[in-house]
């Protein structure tokens, strides 16, 4: 009996326990309680540099300044060009000279025997009627004829020699003989090259030549008044190089245009370029320094055309000639606030889209110096309209539409056994690390196939994205004036709830269309800014997805 | 059923798990069992020779479970089971652990020698086996919390409670007892141990930080998996090639020496009165059979999603998002974490334990003799997920070489456990039974329709039982004359 009360004392708590305490059927209607869960995702980022972005920024017209590495858009445009002859016009001349048998001459040429040689002198000047100043002193032939038209009316065999003593060949002067054996007009060619034009004393008014007429009798009977009449026109074709003097000409006129594409893109807004210019490099590869001026440069705009003034436009420093043959002078200038009235930035705030101008170039400004030119030579001024990105700008607008099948999108986005029901909400975390003192206020509005509005977000205020601070306390002329010291960090979230998200998912978004406005830091300040090709834009991107299953 | 999907889903993640438990307490109490002293050594049995040929001496199977309660999770509202996420989340520790335990005693012999037989030898051979997993308790949150709620977990999940261990070993062990006079007696057992196969997680520490403001992941961890005589898994996971997915043939080839110590000693202040201190398996195995070891060394790195070199480039805007995703997060963890296999020998120590137990005899008749003892025991050791302390009080009777013992035990974990041994002796045959813990018996029913049209399935799980143990053994037994 006390064996069986112990071993009763032993089971009883197993016979207390040994039960089942509770039961439970699973079934599709178990509540399986909430789960709020929430996860964080990092979807992943990029990072936009300017030097990264130089090819497209390139493509726009936008590139590095070497020096400085300061981004500008500029775009190249000729101004004027010149080759020599138009600055050193030399002119040309018709001449004439001719002699001929008086009746003495004649009979005594006809009483001579067979054989006999007659001789007849002739002096003459070819004319070049120089303008006033204007000074050959030396000139150069490689090539280049002499064309003498000789008409000969003598019935005997004549025998023409000319020698030109200003006229040096080898050292020599040059001599040119011919001869013919009938009368008639003949086209004589007499080839200058290797030629030297020298002009003692450098006074010219022609170039003179002795003429020896040798007439050989054949026993045919000469006329008084038969003879031999010389003529042509000197047009100094197959010059090369010459000295002397281009005198003091008229100043020659040039005019042009160019389009200036930049403001044609963004529709409104202000854009303020801090420093414009246009920087004129001026070959000058003859030995005469040039006068300039633009007599007009109008910008024009949306009101019209600007007229642009000041002494960078209109008084320009000289061009300066060539220190030698063969050799180049390069002047340059710039036209920019400090020469121009009204200022050249104040030109471009009107937002121009081309510009004219007229203009001349003076040779020998000063009145007549020594000059030396060659064929070759030539004059050009060369231009770039420089708009360096420095300045402000505010309320550009961009607008993008973007074709994105944002329903399909966020249908795929969750696998079985998840769907959107099972979200409370998705937030995408978008944190910036602006390096360009350039802020960004963007809205979104999604559209459907037919591009009506579905939703929208940041319709009403906008979702910022913070452009890099600068530093206030700088003044202009420091290095680091208008630069970003500081990124702007922001961090941006763009919740999507549940309902949201079947909204979207139902409605066939396929469209986004993205509206920008941008503007530079303290643009409401009018505070100048500048970029540099290691200015970047990161970009970060993150999902926070808060579960709610089983709401 | 959509949460229950989610829930499978990540369930089955967990499917490959085991564990172990505490050890019983209820049978060191009965002296007239030999297998007592394997657990207090320095207790002598009270017995004066046993025997055992035929591997039924003791057939010990423990299962630790300190987490999967399915039966607290749910509460009945208004009939029907809902689940109660919190429940579940409050139960989580840093490490959840499964397990399994199980030894077979092949031989099992001793006997008694010296004056007043003080002295007790005993030979003993059994193989060993024990399976446990421990889960990083924010790993298995992770479902209910995500990575994202910072005000919780601050943005990191810790995997640091991840633990590992598979091992079998043959154990052949030699026992000296002696008493050495009224008031104090030792025991010390010497095994020599060949091990069989292991496999096990060493300093693993893990990590995983979610930034507050960028969600990047910042991911961190080290740690060693140790294998020995496992190739042919290796092998099968790799390549295929092998046939023998358990390496079974390469137990037979298995030469990983080892050693072991079990040593107790005991006082009594007065008869009935006693306070002994035991230390059980003390030792070490070295393996050396086929043994490899992947190393991760240590190493941090961060994700902050899919990196374009350039916001304007197309192709690498061009990308598939979820796919490119997912590829980017693989590359770099491909590329940063620094995995090594080396083919080099390991230590791994035996899962010792220290107990300190004090009887007190209550009364003694004709009937028997029995009182009350407590027991604290500390098992420290971290190559396996088991329990580190508890502290235990127990009652029992003995009555020749039979007895019984009811025992209640609380752990560092305040996991109350409840366990009862007894055995009985016929003839020379004696018969025991050690279950622990008796809380197994409250149990918690599931029940579900098969969705494919056929019949109900219904699962029972403890309501809420951490530590599973039955130990049972029969052997033959001669009396020692009653103290």
């Amino acid at each position: 009996m006390k064996r069986t009360i112990r071993l009763g004392v032993l089971l009883l708590p197993l016979l207390g326990m040994g039960c089942v305490r509770d039961r439970f059927a699973l079934d599709e209607e178990t509540d399986w309680g909430s789960n709020t869960s929430e996860w964080g995702i990092p979807l992943g980022g990029g990072k936009l540099t300017l030097m990264n972005a130089q090819p497209w920024l390139e493509s726009v017209g936008i590139q590095s300044e070497p020096i400085t590495g300061n981004w500008e858009w500029v775009k190249p445009f000729d101004l004027f060009s010149y080759q020599a002859d138009a600055l050193w016009t030399l002119p040309s001349s018709d001449w004439n000279w001719g002699q001929s048998l008086d009746a003495t001459s004649a009979s005594t040429f006809n009483a001579l025997p067979p054989g006999v040689v007659f001789q007849l002198p002739l002096s003459g000047t070819i004319p070049l009627d120089f303008p006033d100043g204007m000074v050959v002193e030396e000139l150069h032939f490689d090539g280049g004829f002499l064309l003498v038209n000789v008409t000969y009316t003598l019935g005997v065999p004549l025998d023409l020699a000319l020698q030109f003593p200003f006229i040096i060949q080898n050292g020599e002067p040059l001599v040119a003989q011919t001869s013919w054996s009938t009368p008639g007009v003949y086209q004589w060619e007499i080839p200058l090259a290797g030629c030297i034009l020298q002009i003692p004393g450098n006074q010219l008014d022609g170039i003179p030549f002795e003429a020896l007429i040798s007439m050989t009798s054949n026993g045919n009977v000469v006329s008084a008044g038969d003879g031999v009449q010389l003529s042509g026109t000197w047009d100094w074709e197959g010059w090369d190089w010459m000295t002397g003097s281009a005198g003091a000409p008229a100043p020659i006129a040039f005019s042009g245009s160019t389009v200036i594409p930049v403001f044609d893109w963004g529709p409104g807004g202000i854009l303020h370029i801090a420093d414009p210019s246009i920087d004129l490099e001026i070959e000058n590869s003859t030995g005469i320094s040039i006068g300039w001026g633009l007599t007009d440069l109008i910008f024009w705009h949306e009101g019209g055309g600007t007229p642009a003034g000041g002494w960078q436009i209109e008084s320009p420093p000289w061009i300066a000639a060539s220190p030698g043959l063969g050799l180049s002078a390069f002047t340059v200038h710039s036209i920019d606030n400090t020469g121009t009235d009204p200022a050249f930035s104040n030109l471009i705030d009107l937002k121009p889209t081309s510009a004219d101008w007229t203009g001349f170039v003076q040779p020998n400004p000063g009145g007549a110096a020594p000059n030396f030119i060659a064929r070759n030579s030539s004059l050009t001024a060369r231009g770039k309209l420089r708009f360096p990105m420095y300045g402000y700008a505010s309320g550009f607008m961009l607008q993008d539409t973007l074709n994105l099948e944002i329903s399909n999108a966020l249908e795929d986005a969750l696998q079985d056994p998840l769907d959107w029901t099972d979200v409370a909400s998705v937030t995408l975390r978008i944190q910036s690390r602006n390096g360009l003192p350039l802020s960004l206020t963007a809205q979104m509005l999604f559209l459907n196939e037919a591009f009506q509005p579905v939703d929208s977000l940041f319709l009403e205020e906008g979702m910022l994205l913070t452009g890099g601070q600068l530093d206030g306390s700088l003044t202009p002329g420091d290095p680091n004036f208008g630069r970003v010291v500081e990124p702007g960090l922001q961090t941006l979230d763009i919740e999507i709830d549940r309902e949201q998200a079947q909204l979207w998912m139902n409605s066939g978004i396929e469209h986004l269309v993205i509206r920008a406005a941008t503007s530079t830091q303290g643009a409401e300040s009018q505070w100048d800014v500048r970029f540099y090709p290691e200015d970047a834009l990161e970009l970060q991107f993150a999902l926070r997805v808060a579960l709610d299953l089983n709401p | 059923m959509k949460f229950a999907k989610y829930l499978s889903w990540y369930l089955g993640i967990l499917s490959a798990v085991a564990a172990q438990a505490q050890d019983d307490f209820a049978l060191s109490l009965l002296r007239s069992v030999p297998q007592h002293s394997r657990l207090l050594p320095g207790s002598r049995p009270a017995i004066r020779a046993h025997f055992a040929p035929f591997g039924m001496s003791s057939i010990h199977v423990q299962l630790e479970n300190d987490w999967f309660h399915p039966g607290m999770w749910f509460e009945e509202v208004d009939g029907r089971g809902v689940f109660q996420p919190e429940r579940f989340l409050e139960d989580l520790e840093e490490s959840n652990r499964l397990g399994y335990r199980q030894s077979l005693e092949l031989l099992s012999l001793g006997f008694s020698t010296g004056r007043d037989q003080r002295d007790y030898w005993g030979i003993s051979v059994r193989h060993a086996m024990h399976f446990g997993v421990g889960l990083p308790g924010d790993f298995l949150s992770l479902p209910w919390t995500g990575n994202a709620q910072w005000e919780r977990h601050g943005g990191v999940i810790n995997g640091g409670g991840l633990n590992f261990q598979f091992q079998q070993h043959l154990e052949g062990g030699v026992l000296w007892h002696r008493t050495w006079d009224e008031r104090w007696s030792s025991g010390i057992r010497m095994k020599g141990i060949l091990g069989l196969q292991f496999a096990g997680l060493r300093d693993v520490e893990w990590e995983w930080r979610t930034d507050s403001t960028t969600y990047a992941w910042t991911m961190s961890g080290t740690g060693a998996l140790e294998t020995s005589n496992l190739s042919a898994l290796w092998d099968a996971t790799t390549d295929g090639t092998s046939s023998d997915l358990l390496g079974i043939h390469q137990i037979w080839e298995a030469r990983n020496p080892g050693w072991g110590l079990d040593v107790g000693i005991e006082w009594r202040a007065k008869p009935g009165l006693a306070t002994s201190l035991h230390l059980v398996d003390w030792g070490r195995i070295f393996w050396k059979s086929d043994p490899v070891v992947f190393t991760l060394e240590p190493s941090e790195w961060r994700f902050d999603g899919i990196q374009l070199g350039d916001i304007l480039d197309e192709e690498d805007l061009s990308q598939d998002s979820i796919a490119g995703w997912g590829e980017a997060f693989l590359n770099r963890a491909d590329s940063l974490a620094q995995w090594s296999k080396e083919y080099s020998g390991f230590t791994t120590r035996l899962p010792w334990t220290l107990r300190l137990q004090h009887r007190n005899e209550l009364y003694q008749t004709e009937a028997g003799k029995g009182g009350v003892a407590v027991q604290l025991q500390w098992s420290p050791h971290t190559e396996s997920p088991a329990q580190r302390s508890f502290l235990g009080i127990a009652f029992y009777h003995e009555k020749g070489s039979g007895g019984w013992s009811l025992v209640g035990s609380m752990d560092d974990q305040k996991a109350f456990a409840l366990g009862t041994a007894g055995s009985i002796q016929i003839g020379p045959v004696q018969w025991y039974v050690s279950i622990d813990n008796l809380l197994v018996s409250r149990m918690v029913a599931f029940e579900w329709q098969d969705p494919m049209g056929g019949g109900s399935t219904r699962l029972l799980f403890p309501y809420h039982a951490e530590y599973i143990q039955f130990h049972t053994g029969l052997q033959f037994v001669l009396r020692k004359k009653m103290e």
